[in-house]
């Protein structure tokens, strides 16, 4: 009831107004969202690309942070990031242990979206194969260090 | 209002959350997690406001201040001031019983009194002595719904809240079949139903693949001429066969794939377990059929033991990789750090070697001032040592940096 109620108001706002760059794909079921970014800037990495990203709520939002990743969909990639691993799962502080609930889906997708603006390295992080290879879904199963603080 | 009435209270709980605002609030007035209006407002040791319903279930989550993530307890929050209680309930609402035809709005304080004792929709006890019944508000003065009345038709006692839905199926009424229109008394209708001439219907052989439909009473015109219908039985044949064979070459893969991976046991001769249908057993299968269940159960159980293992070394593969990936990090880190440390005293290094240069230099100058000569004096054999001793002591510090 909580959560859903609240949701009902951010699609609202969202289909009000949404910064630039940003957009909603679809939002079918209130549960799951998918939302399209796009880097604004020239960075040669991002450059004509457009992103998607889910959004997966559970019953407590926005107590708990939702389970946000990148998707693969025809024509749409998995965007090159030493933070973002090749089966779109993303270690962001912000969707784990530093989220807040006044986060809401807008401020997630600028903070993705400004993480991919300052990057300049065209790699996956550490162990990529690995952690792909294992199944994780998502950072909260695995101790991520967030050591850098350009994010 | 009629006494009758106000005298009624209705136990209709109100959910403050899930009400409706009549104009939307300032953005002001709302909660920063749940973004609706306030509700039971409260203020953090930072100033910050929130329903206190919302910061308790965020407080159990994390002891920080959801806005700016300063630490905070359950003792930080106390009552937000009296002013901001009462203008977030003196906000408009709309009746909680919009959906069921109230068209009524108020503030949102008086909203659980609108409901409890005036709304025309909420549910009340019913008016009438004795009875249990709950009815809406407005039809309180009617008679009671709840009493059993005698159906006109069949004579049977009915709630009179039920008798809509009753006259519907009463069986001494009767309704239309929905494929020939023929009107029908209740309990028959169903009968006829199965077996009206009018439903359209597939050719029999439809499952074959004839895309006939008629109504049910001419489609004795259509077998007579239908090639599907003609081709039934063997059709009908075929799909046996292909059924039956589908089933024995799965079990065959199921004793296959048993058989394959674990190494091949000898075969004690003993009676055939799982006996099949004889007619389709062809050859192939006979030697794999010779197995006894004992033999089966030792199977199973390595092959499960076997997965057993295999999950054990995958759970620990994981947990390696997962080590790994924390251990490349801190080495990166700690990696970082030490260049850190190293560019740093790289630095200090450098001053100390230009303040060497600089003292070695001075003392080589200060005392003897005409020190173009060769001629040594007691001086410069000093300075001289010390300034060998500073080469070195550069020299070393420099190769460690170029370490
Ligand atoms: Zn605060
Ligand atoms: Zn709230
Ligand atoms: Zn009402
Ligand atoms: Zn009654
Ligand atoms: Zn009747
Ligand atoms: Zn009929």
């Amino acid at each position: 009831m909580f959560a859903q109620k609240r949701l009902q108001k951010e699609l609202h706002n969202i289909h009000n107004y949404l910064p630039p760059g940003i957009g909603i794909a679809s939002a079918s079921d209130l549960s799951i969202w998918k939302m399209d970014i796009q880097v604004l800037d020239t960075n040669p990495l991002y450059a004509d690309q457009i992103y998607r990203l889910q959004f997966k709520f559970s019953q407590s939002y926005p107590i708990e942070a939702p389970e946000v990743t990148f998707v693969k969909e025809d024509g749409i990639e998995i965007p090159m990031h030493p933070h973002i691993y090749s089966n779109g799962v993303i270690c962001l502080d912000l969707l784990g242990k530093n989220w807040s609930p006044v986060q809401n889906v807008e401020s997630v997708c600028m903070s993705i979206q400004s993480m991919l603006t300052s990057n300049t390295k065209n790699e996956r992080p550490p162990g990529d194969d690995n952690f792909v290879r294992s199944g994780y879904r998502s950072p909260r199963n695995i101790n991520f260090v967030y050591d850098d603080d350009t994010v | 209002m009629a006494p009758s009435r106000s005298s009624r209270n209705s136990l209709q709980s109100v959910d403050l959350r899930a009400l409706d605002y009549l104009a939307s609030p300032s953005a002001n007035l709302l909660c920063p997690i749940c973004h609706s209006p306030l509700i039971t407002p409260v203020q953090t040791r930072c100033l910050h406001t929130f329903c206190s319903a919302c910061i308790s279930l965020s407080l159990e989550r994390s002891l920080t201040c959801p806005v700016d993530r300063k630490d905070l307890s359950h003792d930080d929050v106390t009552p937000a001031p009296i002013m901001i209680a009462n203008l977030v309930n003196d906000l408009v609402v709309l009746c909680p019983n919009r959906e069921k035809g109230c068209e009524a709005s108020c503030a949102r304080w008086l909203v659980e009194s609108h409901v409890r004792e005036d709304c025309g929709y909420a549910m009340v006890k019913c008016a009438k002595e004795g009875c249990d019944g709950m009815v809406a508000r407005k039809d309180v003065d009617e008679d009671c719904v709840h009493e059993a009345v005698e159906c006109e038709f069949c004579e049977f006692a009915v709630r009179k809240l039920d008798l809509e839905s009753h006259l519907r199926e009463c069986p001494k009424l009767s309704s239309e079949c929905p494929h020939c229109a023929e009107p029908f008394l209740n309990p028959e209708l169903s009968i006829h139903i199965a077996d009206c001439p009018a439903e359209i219907i597939d050719c029999p052989a439809s499952h074959f693949g004839c895309p006939y439909t008629c109504p049910r009473s001419e489609v004795d015109n259509h077998t007579g001429s239908c090639h599907f219908i003609a081709l039934t039985p063997i059709l009908q044949l075929h799909t046996e066969r292909i059924t039956t064979l589908e089933l024995e070459n799965k079990t065959i893969r199921q004793k296959l794939e048993l058989l394959i991976p674990p190494r091949p046991l000898p075969t004690p001769s003993s009676s055939s377990s799982n006996p099949q249908d004889s007619s389709t057993n062809t050859g192939s299968s006979s030697t794999t059929r010779d197995m006894t269940s004992e033999m089966q159960d030792y199977t199973y159980h390595l092959y499960s033991e076997y997965e057993q293992l295999r999950s054990d070394v995958e759970r620990l593969n994981a947990q390696i990789r997962e080590l790994d990936v924390k251990q490349d990090m801190a080495r990166i880190n700690e990696g970082l750090r030490y260049n850190d440390e190293m560019t740093g005293m790289r630095a200090a290094i450098n001053g100390l070697r230009m303040q060497l240069h600089w003292l070695v230099a001075s003392r080589r100058d200060a005392p003897t001032p005409n020190s173009g000569g060769a001629g040594g004096a007691a001086n410069r054999v000093g300075a001289g040592s010390s300034t060998n001793d500073g080469r070195r002591m550069s020299d070393s510090a420099r190769q460690i940096v170029k370490l």
